[in-house]
């Protein structure tokens, strides 16, 4: 025996290789350099253009179609969905089929008032797993899709389809929206930092849902309400920013409240509300007239996550309290952060959602 | 307790008998050396294919797979991920760049599953800084160390970071980053698809199930042959090629030993009557033996490592052919094989002492030593020898009618080289004793007597040489077989000279269109992805033209095999096909899609590890009509191919790794099939080396008995030049004979090769030819060594002083 018998079949092999060779080589491609500068900046008083704009912006650096929605079932079980969407891009230029300019990735996520079922997906752009289209509205990305359902005579976003899928959940759910579409800071121009960052920032916050849930026990029929946020920016916090705590509140009134705190690391806020009132008729509140106080804290994820706050706005007569309906509604993905439904109490009730982002591990902040 | 003094007691020997631990120590270089060597490329080898399966799809990952065709749409694969599959798709192609095939993998970093490959960026970057460090035209690409500095000198731009984690001659990177090294890789892809869709974990609940893609399948990580699995019955034979030169330098390990021990039986009484005792004597003798079984293994280990270092680049060229596996042609220290290179040595110093120390330990202290006592020993020896040569054989005969698999055919040669190895003496005495009925006068009585004494000294070595020779027989029977039948195949199977395979559809009508005029016939080759039996294969469609009718070789076929394939009445199988599912001519193959063909012919298919059918090209149309034609053979007067691949090249400068020219195709395969020659000379020699070495120990140590028989005959007054013939000419007999026994089991073992281990590791089976003029040459290689090994103690003895003879002869009385 030796070892070098078995080489002799290197003759066959080696034929093999070359008439089974190497496919085709095609020609030369203009691909994209990877800079990074040239990305457009919000400016204010740009006029929004409908539908154009509920589409995806590629010359700015980030953008996000997020949608959270406060349901309950026939038993009068609370429920909270998310539907997250977001754009990243590469280069303010546009991509090739396989040099994309645009990343996308997206957030899926159903909260009980004990589980809180997590999922997200990522693709890259110009290969058509994800993407946002204004005509006819679509926003997709593997599986996952947001439809526009609405007449041609309506707003693109008045009427959609939503649909996402987890390990563990899914959902379908159909919106109507009995509202308009509402425009935050000077006319959609949200400004973000005393040093003036800035996001172009929208939502509509009227939706009606209804639709099923799927879950391990089995499907829920749910209905409730819905609240779209449309924002996009290519520098959203500045430097010493360490993360936000943002708020979207279903007030029993009718009237409804956006507000956010972007914290900075000397440990100071600054805040931005929308008071959008049940006529839709929508107040700006420039910092620093909210007031978001954590009253106590869960211990999730290894962080001490504030997931019960007292919120005041004194020009608004409101002081509420605000309940996580599942404390550990805790985004444990690539991009971790804290999402949930919560219950309002005070001199308003209501129900609404909490994001919380940049809470460190083991800090008690 | 250990006493020192008795160890340097028994060390003493040793002192004065340099010349026996020098063959100790080489015979321990040899045995451990070999296994050392064999077991580095063996580790080194499966180390590059666990980085390969690492980097191209972790274990645990399943894939989908085109059903039909080697790629998947890109189309297909949006289609899939918006239907709810998440999965990270991979292309994947070889390359050709200089001298060597890279193989180039290209991946979606954002979802690549194997995301070690990227972490020396990862630990640097933030999540967009990865992003955009890794994807665009400049995007960085990962190597092991040497691919990425070939690819450097080779003019490849941009970052190329070396990865530990891939395996060798691949490099890797984002799909938009390949342009620097394929230019055109986007319309590459998009023209081909990926090669494959790794399923990623953590699929949602809600998707489209997969039966609903008509053209794509779900492979199961235990589906995809790895490429370790693939290449078991390489590595399997190297080590069993490394286990015989480890059995014959033990062979060599076990006389010296013994030896010593013989000639130690007095210093052991003495120690013993000394007050040693018997567990503090065999205590001390393992100590001796462990120290110096130890020094010889490492010497080993480093004779291995150097071996091997020889050895890689050449079976890394074989690996790389055979199965497309990228092995590393440089070698890495690794301790395994030092462990695994000591402790075998350990192990092997322990079985062949281990007669010595039972009789060591049997001996009492008044017994005397003498030639007796070890004579009556031999003899119980021998007879437990052929007893045991008998039942191997028998073994071998059970294994080779019943046995099934590799392992079983591997075993069968073993039983085979050690039962007529161990058998050896008793054949070598039946034949004196025989040949001795015809002696006449006392010189020719005396000789063939005495050349039955010494054999039990010369045994061993005879043993060893005999495995030489016989797997040097049975090799070249192989080889040979090979070579003749394989040229032949060659010659048929490449008819047509020129080998095209066209960048697109739009391109391959083009290049007809302007071939047509030029050349004497364009052939299409077509295949599709489809199950054969069951089992995953390729089916070929072929035009119906003298290329295939007139020259394409056949193992078997029916009279009108060729009418009735161009009929659509009849398909072709390859011989793997045949032997795997017991497939004969004019049984009924079962295709994928509920087709069913009558089989009218089998052909050798030499080197290709997958089943193969081939079916004329209407039929294959009307089952495949979406397969583009996109692969050509062109029949051209052959002094106008290069010519026409000159052509070719300005009027769609189609790239060299497009066109194979038949000419250049035989001359490579020819050129590597003579480095191979080169190689198995060398081991060969190399054995046989061994072989002629165990025979030099045996006969230098066998001279030091031989002085007390022979000073009589000097008495008598036969002269010392006289006597010293007789013991070169008796060596040469004995040698003469063994070459001959050899010849028989060297040609039993050559049709194991050809009829067992090649069928059960590659599937196809290789006529039995075999040329008497290897075995002329091979006995006189038996006789040449013998002449070698003999040559010194001959001259010894010659030269031997008369006084020294006096008093061996008055010694002996």
């Amino acid at each position: 025996m030796r070892t070098s018998w078995n080489r002799i079949i290197v003759v066959a092999t080696a034929i093999i290789a070359i008439l089974g060779a190497v496919q085709a080589l095609g020609q030369g491609f203009s691909g994209l350099g990877g800079d990074a500068e040239g990305f457009s900046v919000p400016e204010p008083g740009k006029p929004f253009v409908f539908p154009r704009d509920h589409a995806a912006h590629n010359d700015y650096r980030i953008e996000w179609w997020y949608l959270t929605a406060n349901l309950s079932d026939a038993d009068g079980n609370r429920y909270g969905l998310q539907w997250t969407l977001f754009r990243s891009a590469l280069t303010p230029e546009a991509g090739t089929r396989f040099s994309p300019g645009q990343m996308w990735f997206a957030h899926a996520a159903v909260t009980t008032a004990s589980k809180h079922f997590t999922s997200e997906t990522i693709a890259r752009g110009g290969l058509g797993t994800a993407g946002v289209t204004a005509e006819p509205f679509k926003a997709w990305i593997n599986g996952w899709e947001m439809l526009g359902q609405a007449k041609p005579s309506d707003d693109a976003l008045s009427r959609l389809r939503l649909k996402a899928s987890g390990g563990e959940f899914s959902y379908d759910m159909e919106l109507v929206s009995d509202g308009p579409l509402v425009f935050h800071g000077d006319g959609g121009y949200s400004v973000k930092s005393e040093t003036g960052q800035a996001s172009y920032y929208y939502s509509q916050p009227f939706y009606k849902v209804r639709g099923t849930i799927n879950l391990p026990d089995g499907p829920v029929e749910v209905s409730g309400n819905a609240w779209l946020d449309r924002e996009w920016s290519s520098q959203p916090l500045s430097a010493d920013q360490t993360g936000w705590d943002w708020i979207s509140l279903h007030l029993d009134t009718g009237d409804k409240l956006m507000g956010f705190q972007l914290r900075n690391a000397d440990g100071s806020v600054y805040t931005s509300a929308s008071w959008i009132g049940a006529d839709s008729v929508t107040e700006p509140i420039p910092d620093p007239h909210l007031k978001m106080e954590p009253l106590s804290r869960t211990a999730v994820a290894g962080r001490q996550v504030p997931t019960r706050w007292r919120v005041t706005l004194p020009r608004r007569n409101l002081d509420v309290t605000i309940d996580a309906v599942n404390p550990k509604a805790w985004m444990d993905l690539s991009i971790a952060y804290w999402e949930g439904p919560v219950a309002v109490s005070g001199t308003h009730s209501g129900i609404g959602y909490l994001e919380m982002t940049g809470y460190p591990v083991s800090a008690a902040n | 307790m250990i006493d020192l003094r008795v160890i340097s007691v028994l060390l003493s020997h040793w002192r004065k008998h340099p010349f026996q631990l020098a063959m100790l120590l080489t015979g321990l270089f040899l045995a451990s050396g070999l296994w050392t060597g064999v077991e580095a490329i063996n580790t080194e080898a499966r180390a590059s294919y666990a980085l390969a399966e690492a980097a191209l799809a972790p274990p645990r990952f399943a894939s989908i797979v085109s059903a039909r065709t080697r790629t998947i749409p890109v189309e297909t694969y949006t289609r899939l991920q918006t239907s709810g599959w998440r999965t990270s798709p991979i292309f994947e192609k070889r390359v050709r760049l200089r001298d060597r095939y890279i193989r180039v993998i290209g991946v979606d970093v954002l979802t690549y599953p194997a995301q070690d490959v990227f972490q020396d960026v990862t630990s640097q970057e933030s999540v967009q800084g990865f992003l955009t460090r890794l994807i665009g035209k400049t995007g960085t690409l990962f190597a092991d160390a040497p691919t990425a500095a070939f690819l450097t000198r080779n003019g490849v731009a941009g970052e190329i970071l070396t990865s530990n984690s891939l395996p060798p001659k691949t490099v890797l990177g984002d799909f938009s980053a390949l342009a620097r090294l394929l230019p055109g890789s986007e319309a590459d892809i998009s023209g081909s698809g990926f090669s494959r869709l790794i399923v990623l974990e953590n699929q949602p609940r809600d998707q489209v199930p997969l039966r609903e893609f008509a053209d794509v399948i779900l492979a199961e990580p235990e589906d995809q042959a790895g490429t370790a699995e693939l290449t078991d019955s390489f590595h399997l034979n190297l080590t069993a090629f490394g286990f015989l030169s480890f059995l014959v330098g033990l062979f060599v390990v076990y006389g010296i030993i013994a030896l010593s021990f013989e000639q130690r039986r007095i210093v052991f009484r003495t120690l013993r009557l000394l007050g040693v005792s018997r567990r503090q004597l065999i205590a001390s003798l393992s100590i001796e033996l462990l120290v110096l079984a130890t020094i010889g293994g490492i010497l080993g280990v480093i004779g291995g490592y150097f071996l091997a270092a020889l050895l890689l680049p050449d079976v890394a060229a074989t690996l790389e052919s055979l199965y497309r596996a990228n092995v590393s042609g440089s070698l890495t220290f690794r301790w395994q094989w030092l462990v695994s290179g000591i402790a075998i040595t350990l192990l092997g110093t322990a079985l062949a002492s281990a007669s010595g120390f039972v009789e060591t330990a049997r001996s009492s202290i008044l017994e005397e030593g003498g030639a007796y006592a070890s004579r009556t020993r031999l003899f119980r020896l021998s007879r437990l020898q052929a007893i045991l040569a008998l039942a191997l054989l028998a073994t071998f005969a059970v294994l080779v009618v019943f046995g099934q698999g590799l392992v079983a055919g591997f075993a069968a040669l073993a039983c085979l080289l050690i039962g007529f190895a161990l058998a050896l003496p008793s054949l070598l005495n039946w034949i004196i004793a025989g040949v001795s009925t015809f002696a006449r006068g006392p010189l020719a009585e005396w000789f063939l007597a005495d050349a039955r004494f010494v054999l039990p000294g010369l045994s061993v070595a005879l043993m060893a040489l005999l495995m030489a020779a016989s797997a040097n027989i049975g090799v070249s029977t192989m080889v040979g077989s090979f070579r003749t039948t394989f040229i032949d195949w060659l010659d048929k199977r490449l008819a047509a000279e020129v080998y095209l395979s066209t960048r697109s559809t739009d391109e391959a009508i083009a290049i007809n269109e302007w071939l047509k005029p030029r050349v004497d016939a364009v052939l299409p080759i077509m295949n599709e992805r489809v199950r054969l039996s069951g089992e995953p294969g390729d089916m070929y469609g072929v035009a119906d033209h003298a290329t295939y009718r007139r020259d394409w070789p056949l193992k078997a076929s029916t009279e009108d095999a060729w009418d009735r394939v161009f009929a659509g009445d009849g398909v072709l199988i390859n011989e793997q096909l045949s032997l795997r599912y017991d497939l004969a001519v004019g049984d009924t193959l079962s295709i994928e899609g509920n087709h069913a063909l009558e089989i009218v012919g089998i052909y050798p298919d030499y080197g290709n590890p997958a089943v193969e059918a081939m079916i004329g090209i209407d039929l294959f149309d009307s089952w495949y009509p979406d397969t583009p034609r996109r692969r050509f053979v062109v029949r051209v007067d052959p002094g106008r191919s290069d010519e026409i691949i000159r052509g070719l090249q300005e009027a769609f400068g189609l790239p060299d790794a497009n066109i194979a020219n038949q000419t250049e195709v035989k001359q490579l395969s020819q050129r590597i099939f003579e480095r191979t020659f080169v190689v198995t000379a060398a081991l060969n020699v190399l054995t046989l080396g061994v072989a002629v070495f165990a025979l030099l120990t045996s006969l230098v140590i066998l001279a030091t008995y031989r002085l007390p028989q022979l000073a009589p005959l000097w008495a008598m007054g036969m002269t010392r030049v006289q006597m010293a013939w007789f013991e070169l000419l008796r060596a040469l007999v004995l040698a003469l004979l063994t070459g001959l026994i050899a010849i028989p089991v060297g040609l039993l073992l050559g049709w194991v090769l050809l009829a067992v281990i090649n069928v059960e590791a590659f599937g196809w089976r290789l006529p039995f030819q075999t040329d008497p003029r290897d075995w002329v040459l091979l006995i006189a290689y038996s006789v040449l060594a013998a002449l070698l090994a003999a040559a010194y103690p001959t001259l010894r003895l010659a030269q031997v002083s008369p006084s020294t003879l006096l008093k061996q002869a008055s010694d002996a009385h």
